[in-house]
């Protein structure tokens, strides 16, 4: 009871990396951790050196048998898997690891994705349930050619000025949606 | 979703019923659609969106949900994984699942890799 009230008050008031690593999270140096969703096992999870993990991003290392342990009267059924996430790793917002996942180095995991398989390093996945979509490296060498971009040690309002005052062409356009 | 035809029709509103039938498990996350009936014994995966019925007992997840495979079948795929820990204090499920070798839990597969990056 004491243990839960001071989780508790380390989920209201420490910062996520700070709260993951009074849970028991396994997390290396450099990391910027912005979620606070860990599950009832978080001993199982490791995280890398410099990883990112965006808000609302949930970790599970265990699910699927409640209904199954009434249905076959079986209340003792339990599974669990170990997460990983290799150094330099991205993980976006909202999305949910499943058990058993391991991601590798130098990874990307879009945005709102559910990812239910491992991951290699290098490579860039998205989607429900999360897919190949690319590698980090020919990311990279797209983003680093538009140097029109960089703003990274302006202030806000600097910024605001700067990228308003940009022609349209110079912004990431996405193609419009396949059509049936 | 009437909001989009309003302005030719004022009145338009549609309803669907969900139902969910015994045993079931609806992961974290997941959206059910209107008008979609679960069968008895239909474990939704976690994140998934259920836009279709799912007859009993089959497993089904993604956007939009897919059936993955029967309930049988997950279990039997699960079953050596089985851990029987439901009834112990927290510190010793600790002590117990950090002292196991490796085999002991679920390790997921490494996704494909396609020819062809899409993004």
């Amino acid at each position: 009871m004491v243990k839960k009230i001071i989780n508790f008050l380390f989920y209201l008031f420490a910062n996520s990396e700070t709260y993951a690593r009074h849970l028991g999270v396994k997390i290396g140096k450099g990391c910027f951790i912005a979620t606070k969703s860990f599950t009832t096992e978080p001993y199982l999870i490791e995280i890398g050196d410099y990883v990112r993990v965006a808000p609302r991003t949930a970790f599970f290392t265990h699910g699927g048998v409640w209904s199954i342990r009434k249905m076959y009267h079986d209340p003792n059924i339990d599974t669990f898997g170990k997460i990983s996430i290799g150094d330099y790793s991205y993980i976006g917002d909202n999305c949910m690891i499943m058990p058993g996942v391991k991601i590798g180095k130098n990874c990307i995991v879009g945005g709102g994705s559910v990812v239910t398989r491992s991951v290699p390093d290098g490579v860039m996945v998205a989607g429900n349930p999360a897919r190949f979509i690319g590698y980090t490296n020919d990311f990279y060498e797209r983003v680093k050619s538009n140097t029109a971009l960089c703003c990274k040690g302006m202030s806000a309002t600097e910024k605001k000025k700067y990228l308003l005052s940009l022609d349209d062409a110079v912004f990431s356009h996405k193609g419009y949606i396949k059509l049936p | 979703m009437g909001q989009v035809v309003r302005d030719k029709y004022p009145d338009f509103d549609t309803f669907g019923k969900v139902r969910i039938g015994g045993y079931c498990y609806i992961g974290t996350g997941s959206q059910i659609m209107p008008g979609v009936t679960l069968g008895n014994n239909v474990l939704v995966a976690a994140g998934s969106i259920v836009t279709k019925s799912v007859p009993s007992g089959f497993v089904v997840g993604g956007n939009p949900a897919k059936i993955i495979c029967s309930i049988d079948d997950y279990i039997r795929n699960n079953i050596d994984y089985n851990l029987r820990t439901k009834d112990f204090s927290y510190r010793r499920k600790q002590q117990f699942l950090l002292g196991l070798p490796e085999e002991k839990f679920i390790r997921k597969g490494v996704l494909a890799e396609q020819n062809k990056p899409i993004f």
